[in-house]
């Protein structure tokens, strides 16, 4: 259970305070409610790009980070497809400067164009290290345009090309800013060694007087439901063969979410689930295997990845897919294994909670989504799933209609396999 | 009006002590250490032997032996093991390092007495089974086929190599041919010399009650310890010598740049100066080589300077990851910056910066008691004195403008190079 207090400022900025006096440190974590969704076709990447800016200095404090660090803290960020989140640590008499710094880069940032030249290249070789430089690194950049045809989901928060980071320029980065981080569209969470009334004095000092925006209305294309299996094929300078099945799943408030997610624990969670056990120990027809849910705010995908041995090909691996994915529908689940599953969740939510900054980045992530309470009732509401819920769930969701499969070639194996 | 361009009062952490931990030696002359903390119904159990590459007879034994323990007892196949495990939403994980194999035990603590028989199995009678062994080795073949593919990954194996040379067991990465080589009954030789009947320390942490205590307590002392260790061996570095690798590789669009050196360990009493100098020269975000290298001529995502300490063996590594073109610009910036470190005193401000910084980061890697334990665990494991983190703080507010220079001086001299990409 995680408690926390509310309270709303004037100008729409969202507050929670939650209190652990067991830590000697404080967090000040704010999330932004703008993603890699909401970009434009032609300018992807741009909210991460973005992301990287906001760490140039503000109107009345030239370096962010020197400050963080003056007094003993330190900060980083994040930008996903649907949020980008800030966050700052620092000992818990210090948390004023934190709250200071955050509100100036919310007031006015002073971007100029040598900040945005340097960062444009940092992001760029961000993008190779991460994305190129990297064995099997650039599978979403091919599976998102394969799955999403409409929805902003189509291109990686990193973005579709390196052009696109390329491009952008300084009056975009103002106009974004003043689009999205305005406080009616942000959540500020206060965790650690705080009390309550200090931290709403704080908050109303610096951020009470930042004008409010106009919280931009989303307005995301759909994507239509998949009708048709689609398939993509890739070669790759990489030494084992690998597949790539993505299937359609609901959003993150859709009733039947946490009995997908219990879908991937049976079958790839871990070593014991059925998708390791079979292929990888009884069959050795994969190096690896397993299977997980993206966890997106929209409508997100259940995702079976696997590299494969050498002697077998990525159509020979998506056979063996199958056929675990037939046994299971077809013969359901035991008692037994409903409770592995759900007791593996309890436990990875209890242990997600053990540090005090995930608890604040939970509390940012559930306002945002619009309700907060979930933050205490996903428990709950995982060990409510019954077996019925879990099969028809599966049934609805592992049909092949509903499936977009990479395969990943080996140049090396394909070119052996030739010879 | 608000005066926004005054930053607020901050306070100096002076000092920070951490938490008593109850320690116990139990009958069979086990050292118990026992930290509770109330906030989740959580038990973390470590138990860990001195076993790691020191010990090792063969190339990558001590690795497969920690992971075949998981793999088949007297009476539980692998899948048995990891079902038990999986059912009470629990994690295992045993590791074998350089110096240590830890056995990494997470549980909510309701589920205590159905797993410790587990694990006393897991480690008293382990079998080893052959099927599961030629299993592993393929997929680790493929794994490390996947991981060379990743210059970051050839560059620091190859810059252990150099530094530590030949036959050290701190360079020795394992190649496909270790790994073909090793035998069901080097693992077994290696248990027996390492795990079974001998001696390890525990560290709980979480909710603990008297249940449980007495529980972990019995099990413990369950444990029939019959010998020290039997291959006990200290190591020395090896001389230093300096070296210059460049080796491309065609289409790469990143090099990967390791600059190194071997070093003291914790217990030198230029440590905690030597690791204020590193942390101004590239260990944190305003360190002097991210201003330079990625903030001001964005050649890079990342760069870092670090300190790595381990029982028989220390070394300081700069690392980083460049987009391919520049890289000799970026090895030449790398140089500026330790010349400038060594030539220029820095400023009051710069030190009084990194030592606030240091002293904040320290508080906040002590944000859970997961976290106080590890600290526990390396005073123990590196013999470290007992209050060498009380007195952390302290220590690093003492270092001065000249030590720095100093360190800088003696230490960031006969660099070795490797730039792979």
């Amino acid at each position: 259970m995680i408690d926390f207090s509310h309270f709303t400022l004037d100008n729409g900025l969202r507050v929670f305070v939650h209190q652990d006096k067991t830590v000697s440190i404080a967090t000040v974590n704010i999330m932004y409610d703008v993603g890699s969704r909401d970009e434009t076709p032609e300018r992807t990447g741009f909210a991460h790009l973005f992301e990287h800016l906001m760490f140039s200095g503000s109107e009345n404090i030239p370096n962010f980070d020197t400050v963080v660090q003056q007094v003993g803290g330190s900060n980083n960020a994040y930008t996903s497809p649907d949020v980008t989140n800030y966050y700052t640590v620092v000992p818990a008499p210090n948390v004023e400067t934190a709250l200071w710094l955050e509100a100036d880069r919310m007031l006015s940032l002073s971007i100029n164009d040598n900040s945005l030249e340097v960062q444009r290249k940092v992001v760029i070789e961000e993008f190779k290290q991460r994305y190129l430089n990297q064995p099997y690194g650039d599978i979403w950049l091919h599976l998102r345009p394969l799955v999403y045809q409409k929805h902003s989901y189509n291109w990686a928060t990193i973005g579709k090309e390196i052009k696109h980071i390329e491009d952008a320029t300084l009056e975009e980065v103002k106009a974004f800013f003043f689009k999205h981080y305005r406080p009616d569209n942000a959540v500020l969470v206060v965790a650690g060694n705080v009390e309550k009334e200090d931290i709403e004095k704080m908050a109303k000092k610096w951020f009470g007087d930042i004008p409010k925006g106009n919280r931009p209305i989303r307005n995301l294309q759909k994507e239509p439901p998949q009708t048709e299996a689609r398939h993509k094929k890739v070669e790759a300078k990489v030494p084992l063969n690998a597949i790539y099945k993505a299937y359609r799943m609901g959003n993150r408030k859709s009733a039947d979410y946490y009995a997908t997610d219990l879908v991937s624990d049976v079958l790839g969670r871990d070593k014991s689930a059925r998708l390791y056990q079979k292929l990888v120990k009884e069959k050795e027809i994969f190096n690896s295997v397993g299977a997980y849910i993206m966890g997106s705010v929209d409508e997100g995908l259940l995702v079976i990845s696997g590299k494969l041995n050498p002697a077998y090909t990525p159509e020979q691996g998506e056979e063996a897919i199958q056929s675990i994915i037939d046994d299971f529908l077809e013969n359901g689940i035991s008692d037994d294994e409903l409770t592995k599953v759900k007791n593996q969740a309890e436990a990875s939510h209890v242990f997600s909670e053990i540090e005090v900054l995930n608890r604040a980045m939970n509390i940012a992530y559930y306002a945002i989504l619009g309700d907060v309470n979930m933050v205490n009732t996903i428990a709950d509401e995982m060990a409510k799933v019954t077996k019925e819920e879990l099969m028809t769930t599966a049934k609805k969701i592992l049909t092949k209609e509903n499936c977009s499969t990479l395969y990943y070639y080996s140049k090396e194996l394909n070119t052996v396999a030739q010879n | 009006m608000l005066d926004r361009k005054t930053a607020p009062d901050f306070q100096l952490i002076k000092s920070h002590k951490l938490p008593e931990i109850n320690t116990q030696n139990l009958k069979n002359d086990i050292l118990f250490h026992q930290l509770i903390t109330k906030n989740q119904p959580v038990l973390g159990l470590q138990i860990v032997f001195e076993a790691g590459k020191c010990q090792e007879k063969k190339i990558g034994e001590a690795s497969f032996m920690a992971k075949m323990l998981l793999e088949g007892t007297t009476t539980k196949t692998g899948k048995q093991i990891a079902d038990t495990i999986s059912f009470y939403g629990a994690s295992i994980n045993i590791d074998s390092g350089h110096d240590f194999t830890i056995v990494s035990f997470y549980m909510l603590g309701k589920h205590l007495e159905h797993l410790l028989p587990l694990l006393k199995e897991v480690l008293q009678e382990p079998t080893f089974p052959q099927s599961e062994l030629d299993n592993l080795k393929n997929r680790s073949v493929q794994n490390l086929k996947i991981q060379e593919e990743r210059t970051a990954y050839l560059a620091t194996v190859k810059i252990k190599e150099e530094l530590f040379k030949e036959n050290h067991p701190y360079s020795n990465s394992s190649s496909e041919e270790n790994i073909r080589a090793i035998e069901r009954d080097d693992l077994i030789k290696f248990y027996k010399n390492n795990i079974q009947s001998n001696s390890f320390e525990a560290y709980l942490v979480g909710d603990i009650d008297a249940y449980s205590e007495k529980h972990i307590t019995d099990f413990i002392e369950s444990f029939e310890i019959k010998s020290d260790k039997k291959d006990k061996k200290t190591l020395q570095n090896p001389t230093n010598s300096v070296s210059k690798i460049y080796k491309e590789i065609e289409d790469n669009v990143q090099t990967s740049i390791r600059i190194g050196k071997l070093l003291f360990n914790q217990k030198h009493s230029d440590y905690i100066p030597f690791k204020v100098m590193n942390m101004i020269l590239g260990g944190y975000f305003g360190s002097r080589l991210m201003q330079n290298i990625r903030e001001d001529k964005g050649y890079t995502y990342g760069i870092s300077s670090r300190d790595l300490a381990f029982k028989n063996g220390s070394y300081f590594l700069i690392g980083t990851d460049v987009k391919k073109e520049i890289y000799q610009d970026a090895v030449a910036e790398i140089y500026k910056e330790i010349e400038r470190l060594k030539n220029e005193p820095i400023s009051e401000e710069e030190l009084e910066n990194v030592k606030n910084y240091m002293s904040g980061n320290f508080l906040g890697s002590l944000s859970t008691a997961f976290a106080v334990m590890d600290k526990i665990q390396d005073i123990h494991l590196y013999s470290l004195n007992s209050d060498y983190y009380n007195n952390y703080i302290t220590k690093l507010r003492k270092v001065t403008i000249e030590d720095v220079q100093r360190v800088a001086q003696t230490y960031l001299v006969d660099l070795t190079e490797v730039c792979i990409g």
